[in-house]
């Protein structure tokens, strides 16, 4: 501790303490650096200005945390913003899971030819941004070539063109969003915006994503895909047929990734990519139903999953004949 | 103990305390919005969870839903048309001498692995229909039960969902599933799948390290 101070000054020094130049730069510069950051934080309120970002979607709060009425403003403005962003009247449900239902997939290596239908068709089905419509970039699947026999997937190629395919001693494999039972994505989202839904589905809310990433690192299956810049989508292309949690457009700044068509797949109906598999090599159901497909797969075929050492226990199951 | 260390210790506890009730918000299972409207009725299994859903339309215009069998050539089965064997063989009699080669029909090219004899499949009096190991008739429309004959395991996969493509509903109580027979993939004289050329892939990223492969 300092000296204790006299009661009566001594010197001009006790009264007036001059600001040391060291002191006087230390304090500019932290105040400017303090300055800045809040600039840097408070400019998002400048969209709110110029009337890109209305206040309800500012003051949205989580989709887990809305009552039903609020989830149905958000769907009716969203509407709106698709309506005036694409000139497209979507329809934005809310459909909720449906209970005794665990969703899962499976695909027969035996019957993938590779010709990437499916890979196509998750585009159609679920409004990716992409520059024209044979932009895969952004597709949920992604289909891999490797050698037979071979199972490194770092060997893998999904730029294969060739003029036919299935190639002579090569197999394809799909891969896509596995919705795994113990998803490394959901434990490492720091604001909560990606969660497991009670049917098994991964699911995302995108006006919560703050777009950091983490969950994208955390995936052992590179399966989700980062918005980069505003969504570029053809008019015509749009599907209407939409879902908060899947396939309406996404803002930029967000991940996404295959919901299994849970606008589809919450109704009962195949997802897109089993419905033009050329060669029905997918196949899709509920775990819980013991008569279903997916369980015959299950208990008669050899079935294995991606990646089984990171105990990630996926619902998307490869399988081959007989 | 001295005030600052009093300070820290509470402190500490407080943003303890903070940490876990954030986490045990966050963390909890899903519980479904709880709300007095009026508007909300209760979720069945059949129905829709939700008043404001809308239901939604079943267009697939989107989706390019092709078989792998492209009809060709006098395939007018597939395109709707269907014709028996009788519509022509009524005016013209079917030959059948075994010391000539067949000359008829020689626009099906038979390329069925070991199964290189007609009558394997295709009843020898009854142009209509096909034939089963017992010699008795299999209905056109029962076909699946011809091809069963030798390929059963493939047969009993179609059955339970692992060979062949289900279109429509899997949850049958919603909607119709649909299944397709062996034929409508298969070429029966021809069954193998022709190669065809893929959709375009992604694009090979621009800054890579390798070049492409």
């Amino acid at each position: 501790m300092a000296e204790k101070p006299s009661p009566v000054p001594q010197t001009n020094r006790h009264v007036y303490q001059p600001l040391s130049r060291r002191s006087f730069l230390r304090g500019a510069a932290a105040s400017a650096a303090a300055m800045a950051a809040l600039a840097a934080a408070l400019k998002p309120l400048l969209a709110l200005e110029k009337g890109e970002l209305t206040l309800d979607a500012l003051l949205q709060k989580h989709y887990r945390r809305m009552s039903p009425e609020e989830i149905a403003t958000v769907l009716q403005r969203l509407e709106q913003e698709c309506q005036r962003a694409h000139g497209v009247a979507a329809q934005i449900r809310d459909l909720r899971p449906l209970p005794r239902v665990q969703f899962a997939c499976a695909l027969n290596l035996t019957r993938c030819v590779g010709c990437r239908r499916c890979a196509h068709a998750c585009l159609s089905e679920n409004n990716q941004s992409r520059e024209s419509e044979t932009d895969l970039n952004m597709s949920y699947i992604r289909v891999l070539e490797l050698d037979k026999g071979e199972m490194n997937l770092e060997t893998s190629n999904q730029y294969y063109n060739p003029e036919t395919v299935p190639q002579k001693d090569k197999y394809y494999m799909p891969v896509q969003c596995h919705q795994c039972r113990q998803p490394p994505c959901t434990k490492v989202c720091p604001v909560q915006a990606t969660w497991q839904e009670p049917d098994g589905i991964i699911a995302i809310d995108y006006n919560w994503c703050i777009g950091c990433r983490y969950c994208m690192a955390a995936c052992p299956y590179d399966a989700r895909r980062f918005n980069f810049n505003k969504p570029r989508i053809h008019p015509a292309a749009i599907n209407r047929n939409q879902d908060y949690l899947s396939n309406r457009i996404r803002p930029k700044g967000v991940v996404e990734k295959c919901t299994f068509c849970l606008q589809r797949t919450r109704e009962g109906r195949y997802p897109a990519c089993l419905e033009v598999c050329p060669t029905g090599a997918r196949v899709f159901g509920n775990l819980l139903d013991p008569d279903s497909e997916i369980n015959y797969i299950l208990k008669n075929k050899r079935v294995y999953i991606l990646k089984e050492e990171v105990s990630t226990r996926p619902k998307f199951y490869y399988f081959f004949d007989p | 103990m001295n005030r600052g260390v009093q300070i820290f210790w509470r402190r500490s506890m407080a943003i303890l305390l903070a940490m876990v009730w954030v986490h045990a918000e966050a963390g909890s299972p899903y519980q479904p919005p709880r709300t007095k409207s009026e508007f909300i009725f209760e979720q069945t299994p059949s129905s829709p969870a939700f008043v404001f859903v809308r239901p939604a339309s079943t267009d697939d215009s989107h989706l390019n839903k092709k078989l792998s069998r492209q009809p060709s050539g006098l395939q007018f089965s597939l395109l709707g048309w269907s014709y028996d064997c009788t519509d022509c063989h009524r005016l013209i009699a079917p030959r059948w001498r075994h010391e000539l080669p067949m000359v008829e029909h020689a626009g099906v090219q038979l390329r069925h692995g070991n199964n290189r004899f007609c009558l394997n499949c295709h009843h020898p009096t009854n142009r209509n229909a096909f034939v089963d190991y017992d010699g008795s008739e299999i209905r056109q429309t029962a076909v699946v039960q011809l091809c069963a004959k030798c390929h059963g395991p493939t047969y009993r996969d179609w059955a339970g969902g692992a060979h062949g493509r289900r279109n429509g509903f899997w949850n049958r109580a919603k909607g119709d599933q649909t299944r397709v027979s062996c034929v409508e993939c298969h070429d029966p004289h021809d069954p193998a799948f022709k190669a065809v050329k893929p959709l375009p892939p992604p694009s090979y990223p621009a800054r890579a390290a390798h070049p492409p492969p």
